[in-house]
């Protein structure tokens, strides 16, 4: 039982950086753009990738009291 | 009979809320911080934003006008729904019934239905505006009012069969997913914005911001076809665009659970937040595109996750609507199952999409919703505060088993034809009309409740 609370804990906390990462991307892109730091291709590719980490993470992280019920 | 049948299904439906929220279900501003700034962060803004630029807005115009208007919003849904909702503590549907009757309230209701089918509707086209771009769907333009192709057609039908179905599987579980969409929503809609900058010519800085924003963002002149609008439509719209939530009361659904009256405060982060935000990033957005279809604008100022956004912000806004639609049709279906009405509430928004005029006259429709409903909150706001101070009776039809409370019904009737003379004949812009029709439907019912009372009493004591 430990166990799986101690798990459930790291994997909380993982899913809460991914979902950090996830909304960095989604954002941060765009000012680096704008900038010209990087180019509007990456750009764009970053905001991707974020938005695909985001809606991976968050979807268990905003539902995590019904999804524990199921671990 | 078939009224007391209609009645009685009607109240089936909403006997979960029939008594007044208990104490110890009240709950606390956080929540309601989630439900406003969740509801307005939506896809009505990204065309929203598009529209101001159509119809010449200046950025002074937009910029102060949209403050104020977001500000009387908010100061309405605080000071004359809440003190309502907290004292009450009854949804509409039960304020509505006590004063108005059954058979009224069943009018309202599949009034309210058809409205809800339409708003779903443009939001349907909204994303089909994003989905038809891999497949090279000729998009809408600004003036474009019918179907005006095979694929565009195609689109929407797909586009609105898939929303109806995941809104028939389940409504309630997909309600959580909205929760991952709005701050991801909002990101996106100040990413895109950000990501149009250079395109612009905002410099790093920002220096220049004011001088492109004013020559070549929002430049206050018209696109052909387009009425010019000024600060006053700014302001006014702004105001109403959720009229039917605030002066309307059918917010007294949610705010009957606030602790505090100044909950309604909440309703400020859906407002700056979801709406002036969101509608300052999309006219930027806007502004460096070379279409008027939201989709292929999102797409353009960011990729794929542009189009995603539009998909999702649509998708969002449609599925919750679609569904309060079906709720409310299920009072004149004939012992239909939820997922039945919700089919046909999803094809009715589904054939009202492949109008392309539901997304590039959103702005009139949104008004149109907010004036076809706000005298009902004039009467609500009338009965609560004002019936007893003037010697009359609250919750008339509740106390004397009236259907059909012909005070109310007149002053609604009155009100529709007055407000359809104003502006078809007259030439009076929708968005004026609705805040002298919430004060007129105040005063008329006062009027027409005192000889109705009077004679329906009278009746009484005859008998």
């Amino acid at each position: 039982m430990k166990q799986t609370i101690k798990k459930l804990y790291w994997l909380r906390i993982i899913l809460i950086i991914i979902s950090i990462i996830g909304a960095a991307f989604t954002l941060v892109p765009s000012f680096f753009d704008w900038l010209g730091i990087i180019s509007s291709g990456q750009s764009k590719a970053l905001m991707l990738t974020g938005t695909i980490l985001w809606f991976f993470s968050a979807t268990y992280l905003f539902n995590w009291e019904s999804n524990k019920d199921n671990i | 009979m078939k009224f007391t049948r209609i009645t009685n299904k009607l109240d089936k439906l909403n006997e979960f809320d029939r008594e007044p929220v208990p104490q110890h279900k009240l709950q606390g501003i956080g929540n309601f911080l989630g439900i406003y700034g969740g509801e307005h962060i939506a896809a009505t803004g990204f065309v929203t934003g598009i529209l101001w630029i159509a119809h010449g807005v200046s950025v002074k115009e937009l910029f102060i006008g949209a403050f104020i208007g977001d500000l009387l919003a908010v100061l309405s849904w605080t000071l004359i729904t809440a003190p309502i909702a907290v004292k009450a503590r009854l949804s509409i549907y039960w304020q509505l019934r006590k004063i108005c009757g059954p058979v009224l309230v069943f009018i309202y209701n599949v009034v309210n239905a058809l409205m809800f089918c339409i708003l779903a509707g443009a939001m349907i086209a909204v994303s089909a505006t994003a989905v038809g771009i891999p497949f090279n769907i000729d998009m809408p333009g600004l003036n474009d009012l019918y179907p005006h192709s095979i694929g565009w057609v195609v689109t929407v039908f797909f586009v609105g069969a898939g929303i109806t179905t995941i809104a028939i599987l389940g409504f309630k579980s997909l309600g959580n997913f909205g929760k991952v969409v709005v701050p991801w929503l909002f990101l996106v809609f100040i990413a895109a914005a950000v990501s149009c900058f250079s395109e612009v010519g905002i410099e790093p800085g920002m220096k220049n911001f004011w001088e492109v924003a004013n020559n070549t963002i929002w430049t206050g002149v018209a696109k052909e076809g387009r009425l010019q609008f000024n600060i006053w439509h700014v302001i006014l719209f702004t105001w109403m665009v959720n009229a039917a939530m605030h002066l309307g009361m059918s917010d007294l659904t949610i705010l009957r659970y606030a602790r505090k009256w100044y909950y309604g405060l909440a309703s400020a982060l859906g407002m700056y937040g979801g709406h002036y935000i969101v509608w300052i990033a999309s006219g930027i957005v806007y502004s460096a595109a070379t279409s008027d279809a939201p989709g292929m604008v999102a797409y353009q100022a960011i990729g794929i996750t542009g189009a995603i956004c539009v998909i999702v912000a649509g998708w969002s806004t449609a599925n919750p609507t679609l569904y309060r639609a079906g709720l409310a049709l299920q009072v004149v279906s004939p012992n239909w199952q939820r997922w039945k009405v919700t089919l046909i509430a999803g094809l009715i928004a589904t054939f009202a999409a492949m109008f392309p005029a539901l997304v590039m006259r959103l702005l009139d429709f949104v008004a149109l919703y907010g004036l076809i409903l706000i005298p009902m909150g004039g009467i609500i706001f009338a009965d609560f505060y004002l019936n007893e101070k003037l010697g009359m009776q609250k919750y008339f039809a509740e106390k004397h088993g009236i259907s059909f409370n012909t005070a109310a019904g007149i002053t609604w009737l009155i009100l529709l034809i007055s407000a359809l003379i104003a502006n078809q004949v007259i030439g009076v812009n929708l968005f004026f009309l609705p805040a002298p029709t919430w004060f007129a439907a105040i005063l008329l019912y006062l009027i027409f409740s005192l000889i109705y009372q009077k004679r329906i009493t009278k009746n009484l004591r005859t008998i």
